[in-house]
């Protein structure tokens, strides 16, 4: 699977990138918000991005929005450590396949990428 | 509402806040932990060598500051990740670090019918003179013989 890893963090980047890779899965692309987010999804079309929530200039719920409003097909998975009910039921409603909370481990992440294969 | 009915709610909203943050701790960070009674600040407040601001806003408005030695957050890298971080890695983890803390304290509130939001991290490195608080609650955790530092920063009154 080619994969775009969207977090502001650096280093959550470099904990999914060293994940993902492990498991035998490309990550194509980095995104530090989510208008680049966009941008990349575009540029890349990647069969699945990982998407933060709290980041800087665009969150991640717009990012999904905006993403899925020109990509009805696209595989977004939320990567957040906001939980709350509303936040989750907010992302799967605008189309998410899945809300990972963080702190997460490869397992988790194994799981959530193997419902594509 | 009235100001004394608002004062209350904030003082609530203090009070499970710093609960909520002592379970987020433990939940975000898998090593022995002690966390020491909480205190007042009311004065300016100096930073060790790295710390991270996050913004809170909803029903309750401040910031939070985690802040502590290096030695502190290599320590919790090292339970949470099994590795040593340096440089610019480290300022990152520690910017992350702030997010998950904030983020599960502010789930952990939204069970208990507290609106609240975070503000994406902003890291300070070095030492820092904080003023732009009235009122500050401060919690010290001691994880594998190192301290790290949580301040709830507030303009209001307590």
């Amino acid at each position: 699977m080619k994969i775009l890893v969207t977090d502001d963090a650096k280093f959550m980047r470099m904990q999914l990138k060293d994940i993902l890779t492990k498991i035998g899965h490309e990550v194509v692309g980095e995104a530090e918000n989510g208008e680049d987010a966009i941008h990349k999804y575009n540029e890349l079309k990647p069969d699945i991005v990982t998407m933060d929530i709290t980041m800087p200039e665009r969150d991640g719920i717009s990012a999904l929005k905006e993403i899925k409003k020109s990509h009805p097909d696209a595989n977004i998975i939320m990567c957040s450590a906001m939980g709350q009910q509303g936040m989750v039921l907010e992302a799967i409603q605008n189309g998410a396949k899945d809300f990972i909370v963080k702190p997460f481990n490869a397992t988790r992440i194994k799981e959530a990428i193997d419902k594509f294969l | 509402m009235s100001e004394t009915i608002i004062a209350e709610k904030q003082n609530v909203i203090i009070k499970e806040s710093i609960n909520g943050m002592i379970s987020s701790i433990k939940s975000v960070i898998p090593a022995n932990l002690s966390f020491n009674p909480p205190v007042l600040i009311q004065k300016d407040y100096h930073q060790s060598d790295l710390g991270v601001i996050i913004g809170i806003t909803g029903d309750f408005s401040g910031q939070i500051l985690i802040e502590g030695e290096e030695t502190a957050f290599n320590s919790i890298a090292q339970v949470m990740y099994g590795m040593e971080l340096e440089g610019e890695m480290l300022e990152s983890f520690v910017g992350e670090l702030g997010n998950q803390i904030s983020g599960h304290m502010v789930t952990t509130l939204s069970q208990n019918s507290f609106s609240l939001n975070i503000s994406p991290p902003t890291v300070i490195v070095g030492k820092s003179k904080y003023t732009a608080f009235k009122n500050a609650i401060k919690l010290s955790v001691e994880v594998d013989n190192n301290r790290f530092n949580i301040l709830f920063m507030t303009a209001k009154e307590m």
